[in-house]
Protein backbone atom coordinates (compact mmCIF):
# COMPACT_ATOMS: atom_id res chain seq x y z
CA UNK A 1 0.00 0.00 0.00
CA UNK A 2 0.75 3.49 -0.15
CA UNK A 3 0.02 6.70 0.97
CA UNK A 4 -2.56 8.38 -1.23
CA UNK A 5 -3.38 12.05 -1.37
CA UNK A 6 -7.05 12.53 -2.81
CA UNK A 7 -8.78 15.65 -2.64
CA UNK A 8 -12.02 16.59 -4.13
CA UNK A 9 -11.91 19.89 -3.29
CA UNK A 10 -12.83 22.23 -7.09
CA UNK A 11 -9.80 24.22 -8.15
CA UNK A 12 -11.40 27.87 -7.31
CA UNK A 13 -11.96 29.64 -10.58
CA UNK A 14 -9.43 33.06 -10.63
CA UNK A 15 -11.92 36.30 -10.23
CA UNK A 16 -12.60 38.39 -13.45
CA UNK A 17 -10.09 40.97 -12.19
CA UNK A 18 -7.10 38.44 -12.50
CA UNK A 19 -8.49 37.34 -16.59
CA UNK A 20 -8.54 41.17 -16.89
CA UNK A 21 -4.98 41.37 -15.50
CA UNK A 22 -3.76 38.73 -17.71
CA UNK A 23 -4.95 40.00 -20.39
CA UNK A 24 -3.28 43.60 -19.84
CA UNK A 25 -0.29 41.74 -19.21
CA UNK A 26 -0.41 39.49 -22.75
CA UNK A 27 -1.11 42.63 -24.46
CA UNK A 28 1.58 44.42 -22.75
CA UNK A 29 3.77 41.54 -23.73
CA UNK A 30 2.60 41.65 -26.97
CA UNK A 31 3.29 45.44 -27.24
CA UNK A 32 6.84 44.43 -25.72
CA UNK A 33 7.61 41.96 -28.45
CA UNK A 34 6.49 44.13 -31.28
CA UNK A 35 8.72 46.82 -29.89
CA UNK A 36 11.73 44.65 -29.55
CA UNK A 37 11.46 42.76 -32.73
CA UNK A 38 11.19 46.10 -34.70
CA UNK A 39 14.00 47.88 -32.42
CA UNK A 40 16.09 44.30 -33.19
CA UNK A 41 15.30 44.90 -36.83
CA UNK A 42 16.60 48.72 -36.65
CA UNK A 43 19.58 46.91 -34.92
CA UNK A 44 20.39 44.35 -37.23
CA UNK A 45 20.16 47.66 -39.96
CA UNK A 46 22.87 49.59 -38.06
CA UNK A 47 24.79 46.55 -37.87
CA UNK A 48 25.18 45.87 -41.08
CA UNK A 49 25.51 49.28 -41.85
CA UNK A 50 28.69 49.54 -39.38
CA UNK A 51 29.49 46.53 -40.75
CA UNK A 52 29.72 47.45 -44.59
CA UNK A 53 31.40 50.70 -43.03
CA UNK A 54 34.33 48.64 -41.61
CA UNK A 55 34.87 46.67 -44.97
CA UNK A 56 35.00 49.62 -46.89
CA UNK A 57 37.42 50.93 -44.82
CA UNK A 58 39.42 48.05 -44.91
CA UNK A 59 39.43 47.73 -48.46
CA UNK A 60 38.73 51.22 -49.97
CA UNK A 61 37.87 51.78 -54.20
CA UNK A 62 40.01 52.89 -56.40
CA UNK A 63 40.63 56.40 -56.81
CA UNK A 64 38.92 58.15 -59.72
CA UNK A 65 41.13 59.63 -62.55
CA UNK A 66 40.49 62.90 -62.99
CA UNK A 67 40.29 63.72 -66.67
CA UNK A 68 41.29 67.49 -67.36
CA UNK A 69 38.85 69.43 -69.41
CA UNK A 70 40.02 69.92 -72.96
CA UNK A 71 41.38 73.00 -73.12
CA UNK A 72 39.65 75.81 -76.25
CA UNK A 73 42.57 75.92 -78.04
CA UNK A 74 43.29 71.82 -77.78
CA UNK A 75 42.24 71.77 -81.79
CA UNK A 76 44.64 74.29 -83.09
CA UNK A 77 47.39 73.17 -81.11
CA UNK A 78 46.84 69.49 -82.55
CA UNK A 79 46.46 70.75 -85.75
CA UNK A 80 49.92 72.98 -85.39
CA UNK A 81 51.33 69.77 -83.71
CA UNK A 82 50.35 67.74 -86.65
CA UNK A 83 51.16 70.54 -89.13
CA UNK A 84 55.27 70.56 -87.19
CA UNK A 85 55.55 67.13 -86.82
CA UNK A 86 54.26 66.08 -90.38
CA UNK A 87 56.76 65.00 -93.01
CA UNK A 88 55.34 67.37 -95.85
CA UNK A 89 59.04 68.99 -95.54
CA UNK A 90 60.78 65.57 -97.75
CA UNK A 91 57.65 65.77 -99.51
CA UNK A 92 58.48 68.78 -101.23
CA UNK A 93 61.97 67.98 -101.43
CA UNK A 94 60.94 65.09 -103.91
CA UNK A 95 58.94 67.70 -105.94
CA UNK A 96 62.00 70.05 -105.88
CA UNK A 97 64.54 67.02 -106.90
CA UNK A 98 62.46 65.78 -109.88
CA UNK A 99 62.71 67.93 -113.06
CA UNK A 100 61.27 67.36 -115.65
CA UNK A 101 60.84 69.84 -119.01
CA UNK A 102 57.12 69.71 -120.07
CA UNK A 103 55.73 69.24 -116.22
CA UNK A 104 55.59 72.44 -114.01
CA UNK A 105 54.21 72.74 -111.02
CA UNK A 106 51.77 75.70 -110.91
CA UNK A 107 49.93 75.15 -107.31
CA UNK A 108 50.70 73.18 -104.07
CA UNK A 109 48.48 72.71 -100.87
CA UNK A 110 49.61 70.72 -97.86
CA UNK A 111 47.33 69.18 -95.51
CA UNK A 112 48.82 67.95 -92.46
CA UNK A 113 45.22 66.92 -91.04
CA UNK A 114 44.88 64.29 -93.95
CA UNK A 115 48.85 63.82 -94.42
CA UNK A 116 48.63 64.77 -97.90
CA UNK A 117 49.43 67.15 -100.19
CA UNK A 118 48.11 67.84 -103.53
CA UNK A 119 50.67 69.74 -106.49
CA UNK A 120 48.96 71.18 -109.59
CA UNK A 121 50.59 71.37 -112.61
CA UNK A 122 50.24 71.93 -116.17
CA UNK A 123 52.26 69.36 -118.02
CA UNK A 124 52.61 69.22 -121.87
CA UNK A 125 51.37 65.54 -122.52
CA UNK A 126 50.68 62.45 -120.76
CA UNK A 127 53.81 60.51 -121.51
CA UNK A 128 55.40 63.66 -119.76
CA UNK A 129 53.08 63.93 -116.57
CA UNK A 130 53.62 60.32 -115.88
CA UNK A 131 57.22 60.15 -116.32
CA UNK A 132 56.82 62.80 -113.90
CA UNK A 133 54.96 60.55 -111.16
CA UNK A 134 57.34 57.57 -112.32
CA UNK A 135 60.03 60.08 -110.99
CA UNK A 136 58.56 61.37 -107.49
CA UNK A 137 57.41 57.62 -106.86
CA UNK A 138 60.97 56.83 -107.74
CA UNK A 139 63.01 54.59 -104.42
CA UNK A 140 59.74 54.07 -102.34
CA UNK A 141 58.70 51.28 -101.56
CA UNK A 142 55.04 51.97 -101.82
CA UNK A 143 53.87 54.71 -104.63
CA UNK A 144 53.09 58.13 -102.22
CA UNK A 145 52.05 59.90 -105.26
CA UNK A 146 48.79 59.73 -107.60
CA UNK A 147 47.25 61.23 -110.23
CA UNK A 148 44.03 62.52 -108.89
CA UNK A 149 42.55 64.48 -112.21
CA UNK A 150 44.12 65.32 -115.52
CA UNK A 151 42.31 68.03 -117.98
CA UNK A 152 43.88 68.27 -121.44
CA UNK A 153 42.93 71.20 -123.45
CA UNK A 154 43.16 71.66 -126.81
CA UNK A 155 45.87 73.45 -128.53
CA UNK A 156 44.24 75.24 -130.94
CA UNK A 157 42.53 77.57 -127.96
CA UNK A 158 45.59 78.33 -126.32
CA UNK A 159 45.04 76.54 -123.19
CA UNK A 160 47.33 74.38 -121.02
CA UNK A 161 46.81 71.04 -119.91
CA UNK A 162 46.22 70.80 -116.03
CA UNK A 163 46.68 68.17 -113.47
CA UNK A 164 46.56 67.48 -110.28
CA UNK A 165 48.77 64.94 -108.15
CA UNK A 166 48.52 63.95 -104.81
CA UNK A 167 50.95 62.56 -102.36
CA UNK A 168 50.47 61.22 -98.85
CA UNK A 169 53.23 60.76 -96.13
CA UNK A 170 53.53 58.17 -93.50
CA UNK A 171 52.46 58.71 -90.23
CA UNK B 1 -0.17 31.54 -0.67
CA UNK B 2 -2.37 31.95 2.36
CA UNK B 3 -2.23 34.76 4.44
CA UNK B 4 -0.19 34.87 7.30
CA UNK B 5 -2.19 34.89 10.59
CA UNK B 6 -5.48 33.41 8.92
CA UNK B 7 -7.03 30.79 10.74
CA UNK B 8 -7.08 27.06 10.00
CA UNK B 9 -10.54 24.42 10.72
CA UNK B 10 -10.49 21.18 10.60
CA UNK B 11 -13.84 19.47 10.46
CA UNK B 12 -14.75 16.26 10.71
CA UNK B 13 -17.93 15.01 8.14
CA UNK B 14 -19.74 11.76 8.55
CA UNK B 15 -23.23 11.14 8.32
CA UNK B 16 -24.19 10.54 12.09
CA UNK B 17 -21.25 12.95 13.87
CA UNK B 18 -19.69 15.92 13.11
CA UNK B 19 -16.45 17.54 14.62
CA UNK B 20 -14.70 21.04 14.50
CA UNK B 21 -11.44 21.72 15.78
CA UNK B 22 -9.35 25.34 15.24
CA UNK B 23 -5.62 25.38 14.47
CA UNK B 24 -3.82 28.42 14.55
CA UNK B 25 -0.63 29.31 12.93
CA UNK B 26 2.25 27.84 15.35
CA UNK B 27 0.29 24.38 15.25
CA UNK B 28 -1.47 24.08 18.79
CA UNK B 29 -5.26 22.71 18.38
CA UNK B 30 -7.79 23.35 20.24
CA UNK B 31 -10.12 20.45 21.73
CA UNK B 32 -12.70 19.39 19.13
CA UNK B 33 -16.12 20.31 19.48
CA UNK B 34 -18.13 16.92 18.50
CA UNK B 35 -21.96 17.19 17.56
CA UNK B 36 -24.43 14.52 16.41
CA UNK B 37 -26.46 14.55 13.09
CA UNK B 38 -29.24 12.14 12.15
CA UNK B 39 -27.91 12.84 7.81
CA UNK B 40 -25.04 14.22 6.11
CA UNK B 41 -27.00 17.41 5.25
CA UNK B 42 -27.83 18.00 9.05
CA UNK B 43 -23.90 17.41 10.07
CA UNK B 44 -23.15 20.16 7.19
CA UNK B 45 -25.60 22.38 8.63
CA UNK B 46 -24.50 22.11 12.27
CA UNK B 47 -21.15 22.84 10.87
CA UNK B 48 -21.92 26.03 9.04
CA UNK B 49 -23.98 26.93 12.19
CA UNK B 50 -21.04 26.24 14.82
CA UNK B 51 -19.03 28.25 12.53
CA UNK B 52 -21.16 30.87 12.48
CA UNK B 53 -21.76 31.13 16.12
CA UNK B 54 -18.24 31.26 16.45
CA UNK B 55 -17.13 33.63 13.83
CA UNK B 56 -17.84 36.57 16.16
CA UNK B 57 -13.87 37.37 15.62
CA UNK B 58 -13.09 35.33 12.63
CA UNK B 59 -11.20 36.98 10.36
CA UNK B 60 -11.72 37.17 6.85
CA UNK B 61 -10.21 34.19 4.49
CA UNK B 62 -11.09 31.11 6.99
CA UNK B 63 -9.90 28.24 6.19
CA UNK B 64 -11.79 24.87 6.36
CA UNK B 65 -9.78 21.16 5.88
CA UNK B 66 -12.73 19.16 5.36
CA UNK B 67 -12.42 15.01 6.30
CA UNK B 68 -14.84 12.93 5.05
CA UNK B 69 -16.05 9.59 7.04
CA UNK B 70 -15.18 6.45 4.80
CA UNK B 71 -19.11 6.28 4.52
CA UNK B 72 -19.22 9.70 2.09
CA UNK B 73 -15.79 8.96 0.32
CA UNK B 74 -15.96 5.00 -0.30
CA UNK B 75 -12.71 3.65 -1.54
CA UNK B 76 -12.70 0.65 -4.23
CA UNK B 77 -10.78 -0.90 -6.66
CA UNK B 78 -11.32 0.04 -10.62
CA UNK B 79 -9.87 -1.76 -13.71
CA UNK B 80 -8.10 -2.69 -15.42
CA UNK B 81 -10.74 -2.34 -17.80
CA UNK B 82 -9.59 -3.37 -21.89
CA UNK B 83 -10.44 -0.07 -24.43
CA UNK B 84 -9.16 2.59 -21.79
CA UNK B 85 -6.87 5.29 -23.19
CA UNK B 86 -6.76 8.07 -21.32
CA UNK B 87 -7.41 9.29 -17.67
CA UNK B 88 -10.85 11.32 -18.24
CA UNK B 89 -12.07 7.93 -20.08
CA UNK B 90 -11.26 6.04 -16.98
CA UNK B 91 -12.40 8.74 -14.33
CA UNK B 92 -15.86 8.64 -16.66
CA UNK B 93 -16.08 4.92 -16.71
CA UNK B 94 -15.08 4.86 -12.83
CA UNK B 95 -17.84 7.31 -12.19
CA UNK B 96 -20.46 4.92 -13.78
CA UNK B 97 -19.05 1.86 -11.70
CA UNK B 98 -19.03 4.16 -8.61
CA UNK B 99 -22.38 2.96 -7.20
CA UNK B 100 -22.50 -0.09 -8.02
CA UNK B 101 -18.86 -0.55 -6.46
CA UNK B 102 -19.11 1.44 -3.38
CA UNK B 103 -23.16 1.26 -2.62
CA UNK B 104 -23.59 5.23 -3.21
CA UNK B 105 -26.44 6.53 -4.47
CA UNK B 106 -26.33 9.02 -7.25
CA UNK B 107 -23.62 10.52 -9.37
CA UNK B 108 -20.53 10.09 -8.01
CA UNK B 109 -17.32 12.65 -8.14
CA UNK B 110 -14.34 9.85 -8.47
CA UNK B 111 -10.51 10.13 -7.79
CA UNK B 112 -8.24 7.87 -9.59
CA UNK B 113 -4.66 7.27 -7.52
CA UNK B 114 -2.30 7.16 -10.38
CA UNK B 115 -4.24 5.37 -12.95
CA UNK B 116 -2.95 2.94 -16.00
CA UNK B 117 -4.47 1.49 -18.82
CA UNK B 118 -2.66 -1.73 -17.43
CA UNK B 119 -3.31 -2.30 -14.08
CA UNK B 120 -5.89 -2.03 -11.14
CA UNK B 121 -5.72 1.40 -9.23
CA UNK B 122 -7.37 3.09 -5.89
CA UNK B 123 -10.31 4.83 -6.62
CA UNK B 124 -12.04 6.82 -4.08
CA UNK B 125 -16.10 8.07 -5.18
CA UNK B 126 -18.12 10.57 -3.09
CA UNK B 127 -21.59 12.06 -3.91
CA UNK B 128 -21.39 14.59 -6.28
CA UNK B 129 -24.62 16.30 -4.97
CA UNK B 130 -22.97 16.33 -1.70
CA UNK B 131 -19.61 17.52 -2.73
CA UNK B 132 -21.73 20.80 -4.76
CA UNK B 133 -23.37 21.01 -1.43
CA UNK B 134 -20.62 21.26 0.88
CA UNK B 135 -18.39 24.11 -1.45
CA UNK B 136 -21.67 26.15 -2.46
CA UNK B 137 -22.03 26.27 1.38
CA UNK B 138 -19.05 27.26 2.31
CA UNK B 139 -18.74 30.42 -0.33
CA UNK B 140 -21.90 31.29 1.51
CA UNK B 141 -20.76 31.42 4.89
CA UNK B 142 -17.45 33.03 3.74
CA UNK B 143 -15.25 29.46 4.23
CA UNK B 144 -12.17 28.87 2.20
CA UNK B 145 -12.01 25.02 1.63
CA UNK B 146 -8.76 24.37 2.03
CA UNK B 147 -9.04 20.77 0.91
CA UNK B 148 -11.93 17.66 1.33
CA UNK B 149 -10.14 14.49 1.93
CA UNK B 150 -11.42 11.33 3.21
CA UNK B 151 -10.67 10.92 7.00
CA UNK B 152 -8.83 7.33 5.97
CA UNK B 153 -6.27 8.07 4.03
CA UNK B 154 -4.71 10.81 6.45
CA UNK B 155 -4.97 7.45 9.26
CA UNK B 156 -3.60 5.46 6.10
CA UNK B 157 -0.70 7.98 5.42
CA UNK B 158 0.22 7.51 9.33
CA UNK B 159 0.34 3.97 9.39
CA UNK B 160 2.33 3.88 6.66
CA UNK B 161 4.99 5.88 8.81
CA UNK B 162 5.32 3.33 11.32
CA UNK B 163 8.78 1.47 10.81
CA UNK B 164 6.35 -2.25 10.61
CA UNK B 165 4.16 -0.32 8.02
CA UNK B 166 0.86 -3.03 7.99
CA UNK B 167 0.08 -4.81 4.30
CA UNK B 168 -3.70 -4.56 5.84
CA UNK B 169 -5.28 -1.98 7.94
CA UNK B 170 -8.68 -1.49 9.26
CA UNK B 171 -9.78 1.78 9.39
CA UNK B 172 -13.46 2.80 11.41
CA UNK B 173 -14.64 6.00 11.95
CA UNK B 174 -17.75 7.04 12.92
CA UNK B 175 -19.93 5.73 10.45
CA UNK B 176 -17.89 3.08 8.43
CA UNK B 177 -15.11 0.47 8.14
CA UNK B 178 -12.45 0.97 5.70
CA UNK B 179 -10.83 -2.25 4.78
CA UNK B 180 -7.27 -1.58 2.55
CA UNK B 181 -4.66 -4.25 1.94
CA UNK B 182 -2.25 -4.62 -0.33
CA UNK B 183 1.86 -4.95 -0.88
CA UNK B 184 4.24 -2.43 -1.37
CA UNK B 185 3.30 1.03 -3.51
CA UNK B 186 0.01 -1.32 -4.51
CA UNK B 187 -3.13 -1.99 -3.04
CA UNK B 188 -4.98 -4.98 -3.74
CA UNK B 189 -8.33 -4.67 -1.59
CA UNK B 190 -9.77 -1.13 -0.73
CA UNK B 191 -13.80 -1.34 0.73
CA UNK B 192 -15.58 0.69 2.32
CA UNK B 193 -18.68 -0.74 4.52
CA UNK B 194 -21.00 1.48 5.71
CA UNK B 195 -23.22 1.47 8.26
CA UNK B 196 -20.54 0.72 10.50
CA UNK B 197 -19.92 -3.40 11.03
CA UNK B 198 -19.67 -4.25 14.61
CA UNK B 199 -17.14 -6.17 16.29
CA UNK B 200 -17.89 -9.51 15.52
CA UNK B 201 -18.82 -8.87 11.69
CA UNK B 202 -15.69 -6.35 11.67
CA UNK B 203 -13.39 -9.42 12.97
CA UNK B 204 -15.25 -11.72 10.47
CA UNK B 205 -14.73 -9.08 7.77
CA UNK B 206 -11.06 -8.88 8.53
CA UNK B 207 -10.47 -12.87 8.89
CA UNK B 208 -11.90 -12.93 5.40
CA UNK B 209 -9.87 -9.88 4.05
CA UNK B 210 -6.85 -11.39 5.22
CA UNK B 211 -7.23 -15.03 3.83
CA UNK B 212 -8.58 -13.55 0.32
CA UNK B 213 -5.21 -11.62 0.40
CA UNK B 214 -2.74 -14.22 1.93
CA UNK B 215 -1.45 -12.00 4.96
CA UNK B 216 -0.19 -13.09 8.33
CA UNK B 217 -2.20 -11.35 11.07
CA UNK B 218 0.75 -10.24 12.44
CA UNK B 219 1.20 -7.83 9.21
CA UNK B 220 -2.52 -6.31 9.63
CA UNK B 221 -3.00 -2.94 11.73
CA UNK B 222 -7.02 -1.83 12.98
CA UNK B 223 -7.48 1.43 13.25
CA UNK B 224 -10.49 3.63 14.72
CA UNK B 225 -11.23 7.31 15.67
CA UNK B 226 -10.72 8.19 18.93
CA UNK B 227 -12.92 11.03 18.89
CA UNK B 228 -9.74 11.95 21.45
CA UNK B 229 -7.56 15.58 19.85
CA UNK B 230 -5.18 15.50 22.57
CA UNK B 231 -3.88 12.22 20.97
CA UNK B 232 -0.41 11.82 20.43
CA UNK B 233 -1.27 11.30 16.66
CA UNK B 234 -3.26 14.44 16.47
CA UNK B 235 -0.66 16.48 14.34
CA UNK B 236 -1.27 13.60 11.01
CA UNK B 237 -3.92 12.28 12.13
CA UNK B 238 -6.76 15.30 13.07
CA UNK B 239 -9.24 14.01 15.60
CA UNK B 240 -7.22 11.34 17.25
CA UNK B 241 -6.68 8.02 16.08
CA UNK B 242 -6.10 4.27 18.47
CA UNK B 243 -3.98 1.73 16.97
CA UNK B 244 -4.07 -1.57 17.59
CA UNK B 245 -2.40 -4.66 16.47
CA UNK B 246 -4.43 -7.96 15.49
CA UNK B 247 -1.58 -10.58 16.64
Amino acid sequence: MKSVLVDFRRPRRPPRWAWFAVAVLGLAAAASLVVASMQQRKLNELRAQRDELIRAKANPPPRLISTPRPAPYEASAREMLAEATSKWPAMLTAIESVSIIGVTPVAIEIVPAEREIRVEVEFVDYATLLKFLDELNAGEPMPRWALVQAQSAAATIGQKSTATVRGTWPP
Amino acid sequence: MWLAGSELVDVYLGETAVAVMTAGESGETDAAHWLAATSVDEAWGLVAQHMAGTGGNRRPGRRVRLWLSGALARPFMFGPVAGLRRWAEANDVAASMASDATGLIGPCAIWLDDWRPDAPCLAVAMNRSLLDAIQTSAAEHGLRIASIRPWWTAVLGAALQTPEAPRCLTIEDSDALVLLSGSELMFGTAVAYAPRPDAQQTEALLARGLLAAGIERTQASRASLSRNSASSDTVQVPFGVQWSRLA
